[in-house]
């Protein structure tokens, strides 16, 4: 059995007090696609830069992150570094503040390039240069400046930039949410190329559904820093067991399935500093019994691969 | 590059006319703001008659106003900025012999007052929140609230009549004939407390702008996308974040190199040196008013000239600056 | 919501340093109000005791003229603070008004306001004042009107920018639509919501025109008849290797005043003003 990518476990966010990410697994296999969804304030983008250590100081991480099998937690900040953007890289929502205005686009995924090795000049221009080849943008706009590319162009020099030293995993947070809808299907094309081809493995970031069905093959659905769900896609898709994802799915516009009332999710996600007792999803599910009011409940399979956080799951119809 | 820097070049000196037209304006409009006649103000306490006639013609006094104008406009192009009453000569020959010692001591004071600003606002933004942070902060507001001439007289008292390290006043040891190197020791100590008491001033605003500019910019995202692409932190701290707060520190030194050149003249005068600073007392005193508003016009100028150079560096160093 | 809640609503609890700077400006204030109080000599009686350092019987000393360095400075500080406070709000005055304007009108009024404001920020402001206190003569009023009326180009800026941001807020259009004539709008709805910041510009410009008016004095442009503390300094200028007290102490009146006066302003701001 083949060692995952990425091995996360129990991993535990505190910012003083509060818990924004509470004992978050999960795996990611090489050239795989995880999927990672949950509405904003569910503790994904946390979980993310908890991969990479990029919290600021003030966060208490608790749990095993372990990259290629080692252990990011007890990596010295030099060896960090060494992995970040060379085993693991990133790229990250907001493609308009994510490069550095006074810098060429260029120099700057050539600096991606040197900082992990030494090539010369001449052979990163050429390196960058057939990167961006990679992602469709011509090699003469290494010489651009940020504010000169648009939104979609920025986003996929992001995406060179990511995956510059071919790393072992990509995460990917909400790399699409800033983009209009005909570049966010370009940028996600590109994706699924460079995992085909290089055999990246991508841990995509989102809370849009219609992208994760498109490109991941397994999902894990987080909810108030919590995993409530997770299994492959196909499965979660077509007959989800927890209230939540199931909740999730009908607030989308489906094509495959006959035109029915979109329906909102009612209430709000619950406070970290005040979480509800029980299950957290309790207070918004139309299934809660007794039980979920009291315990919390583990995250138990139900099925190949699949598991659900649920002490009444949905049932499968049979 | 070079075209680059043209280009801006040509479009801001452009835009520098219609400064340059209103400070000349200016001048030639305040001599007659004072009460009586001009030529009085022109000729000097008790001129004879047939000075004070000179003058008149001279200046085109009977003349209607806007012919006077225009003659002051065209005068003051070709570097006639009128005669200085006391010393007899042109002001712009007095400006110009006095002119190096005031460009030595104001350019070390800057470049030495950009160096440690910029130190300090760095250090001070990388540890924000700290004490360290605080204490900066406090400092800063201490040397910009503080007026310069009293720093000059306490740092005299403290390190020259008390300790005696530094020489009172002056630029040089008065009975002295130094050649050489020992010239250039001897005034370098005597540049050393005029220096610092110009650059405190500069140091804390400097150090305050860069700070807030510097917090900005750390603050921004692309500093989190260098952490990711595993860039060192010292790499981020001055080729990232610094490189983008940097035209803050230009820009306020740009603004604020008025308040320099006020701050030489009352340097020169509690140090002895013998600048534009003093000159410029010196006509007070003397009611020499070719002189002063000859001196006012010429800093003005070199105000603007600077305001304009700092703008030039914002928009090499800012490519979003470009727009043309 | 009436102005004086506005105002009031905005001004944030006093941190330390705002207190801190409120008590330093305060103890002087007091103290140059409290003049002939604290002090039996006269500031400007000549006495015997030349150059002497402060004693029970001159507390601050006395200067080459044998005047009492105490009653100078105290009385001195009346002159200081008047000036600065006076020419500190004509220029705050003057400066919100542009900046209103400015920033309500817009367009062609807008950038031609602006143009000349470059103009005025551009020019080395205390030089010009030299300049033109020399020609027009060195009375207090035009020392006030000088100061004031070359400051204002910072108060300007910062109004004019506030009023940009809320003249696209609803309440504003709604005025409009209400009828409401431009000058009331200017005087009822943005007068109001811009208060805070004309309170931060006060004390900042107030401090600004303090530390002005004490160049001009030292400059020897000052009002003869009302010596201030920047003539005190320039007094002291010519003794300074003998008579230390006599520029150290005035300065120190100075530097805490303006210290004080800075802090209040950086304070009500919370710090956002620089």
């Amino acid at each position: 059995m083949t060692d995952p990518v990425l091995s996360v476990r129990d991993l535990t966010v505190r910012f003083g007090e509060v818990a924004v990410v509470d004992k978050v697994g999960l795996d990611v296999m090489p050239g795989e696609i995880v999927g990672l969804v949950g509405e904003s304030g569910s503790g994904k983008s946390v979980t993310a830069r908890a991969v990479m250590r990029l919290l600021p100081r003030r966060a208490a991480i608790s749990g095993s992150v372990r990259l290629l099998g080692e252990d990011i937690g007890a990596m010295s900040e030099r060896r960090l570094r060494a992995l970040r953007g060379s085993v693991v890289s990133m790229i990250f929502q907001d493609p308009m503040t994510s490069f550095d205005p006074v810098h060429r686009i260029g120099a700057q995924i050539a600096e991606a390039i040197t900082v992990h090795a030494r090539p010369g000049w001449r052979k990163a221009t050429k390196r960058v240069g057939s990167l961006l080849e990679s992602v469709g943008i011509a090699p003469a706009r290494a010489r651009a400046f940020p504010h000169e590319l648009s939104g979609g162009m920025r986003q996929r020099a992001m995406t060179a930039m990511a995956v510059a030293n071919g790393p072992a995993l990509m995460i990917a947070d909400e790399p699409t949410t800033a983009l209009d809808v005909t570049v966010q299907d370009q940028v996600m094309q590109l994706m699924r190329d460079l995992n085909q081809s290089s055999g990246t493995a991508i841990l995509l970031i989102t809370h849009n559904i219609a992208v994760v069905a498109s490109l991941c093959s397994r999902l894990v659905v987080l909810y108030a820093g919590r995993v409530v769900e997770d299994g492959p896609t196909a499965d979660l898709l077509s007959a989800p067991r927890h209230p939540y994802t199931t909740a999730l799915l009908r607030s989308v516009p489906r094509l495959d399935q006959p035109a029915t009332r979109l329906v909102a999710i009612s209430g709000q996600p619950p406070d970290p500093a005040n979480p509800p007792s029980g299950c957290m999803f309790q207070p918004r599910c139309e299934r809660a019994i007794a039980r979920c009011r009291e315990a919390e409940p583990p995250l138990g399979a139900v099925g190949a691969g699949h598991h659900v956080r649920c002490w009444r799951p949905v049932e499968v119809a049979a | 590059m070079t075209g680059l820097i043209l280009r801006l070049l040509l479009k801001r000196l452009v835009g520098t006319v219609p400064l340059v037209f209103a400070v000349v304006a200016l001048t030639f409009f305040v001599i007659r703001l004072a009460p009586g006649d001009p030529a009085f103000i022109l000729a000097g306490e008790a001129p004879t008659p047939e000075f004070l006639a000179q003058v008149r013609a001279e200046n085109g006094l009977d003349k209607p106003v806007w012919v006077q104008f225009m003659t002051f406009l065209g005068r003051a192009a070709t570097g006639d900025f009128g005669k200085s009453i006391f010393a007899g000569r042109p002001v712009f020959e007095v400006i110009l012999e006095r002119l190096p010692a005031t460009a030595l001591l104001a350019g070390v004071a800057m470049v030495i007052a950009s160096v440690v600003g910029v130190l300090l606002g760095v250090s001070a933004a990388k540890r924000a929140g700290s004490t360290q942070d605080a204490a900066i902060s406090v400092l800063s507001l201490l040397g910009t609230s503080v007026p310069s001439f009293w720093i000059g007289q306490v740092l005299i008292l403290v390190f020259a009549v008390w300790l005696g390290w530094f020489p009172v006043s002056g630029m040089v040891a008065a009975r002295a004939r130094y050649t050489g190197f020992n010239h250039v020791w001897d005034v370098a100590v005597h540049m050393v407390l005029p220096v610092t008491t110009l650059a405190v001033y500069l140091v804390t605003l400097i150090a305050r702008f860069t700070r807030t500019a510097m917090i900005e910019a750390l603050s921004q995202d692309f500093i989190l996308v260098a952490r990711a692409k595993g860039v060192g932190s010292r790499t981020i701290l001055w080729h990232h974040a610094f490189r983008n707060a940097v035209v803050t520190t230009v820009t306020v030194i740009g603004l604020e190199f008025g308040a320099v050149l006020a701050g030489t003249v009352v340097v020169e005068i509690v140090f002895g040196w013998p600048g534009l600073g003093r000159l410029f007392y010196d006509a007070i005193y003397r009611r020499d008013f070719p002189l002063l508003t000859g001196s006012f016009m010429f800093s003005a100028l070199v105000v603007i000239a600077v305001n304009t150079l700092s703008e030039i560096i914002c928009a090499m160093l800012d490519p979003r600056l470009r727009r043309t | 919501m009436s102005a004086t809640v506005a105002v009031l609503s905005r001004i944030r609890l006093p941190s330390a340093a705002m207190t801190f700077g409120v008590l330093l400006t305060g103890v002087v204030a007091l103290g140059a109000v409290l003049a002939p109080w604290l002090t039996n000599a006269d500031p400007l009686g000549l006495g015997t005791d030349i150059l002497s350092a402060p004693s029970a019987a001159h507390p601050m000393g006395t200067d080459d003229l044998g005047r009492d360095l105490f009653a100078r400075v105290l009385y001195g500080g009346r002159v200081s603070l008047g000036v600065g406070l006076f020419s500190g709000l004509l220029s705050v005055v003057f400066g919100t008004g542009i900046g209103l304007i400015a920033g309500f009108a817009g367009g062609m009024s807008d950038e031609v306001l602006m143009r000349v404001t470059e103009m005025f920020q551009v020019m080395p402001k205390l030089l010009a004042a030299v300049v033109v206190v020399s020609l027009v003569g060195s009375s207090l009023t035009n020392e006030v009107l000088v100061i004031g009326l070359l400051s204002w180009p910072a108060t300007a800026r910062v109004i004019r920018s506030r009023v940009q941001v809320l003249r696209g807020q609803d309440f504003i259009a709604a005025a409009r639509m209400g009828g409401a004539s431009p000058l009331r709008i200017l005087w009822r709805n943005l007068l109001p919501n811009v208060s805070a910041f004309v309170l931060v510009s006060t004390s900042l410009q107030i401090a600004s025109a303090i530390v002005s008016e004490s160049f001009l004095s030292f400059l020897g442009l000052g009002d003869p008849g009302h010596p201030s503390w920047g003539l005190l300094l320039q007094q002291g200028q010519l003794f300074l290797e003998q008579a230390w007290w006599l520029t150290t102490l005035p300065g120190v009146a100075l530097a805490m005043t303006v210290l004080g006066m800075n802090l209040l302003g950086d304070g009500l701001s919370g710090g956002r003003a620089r």
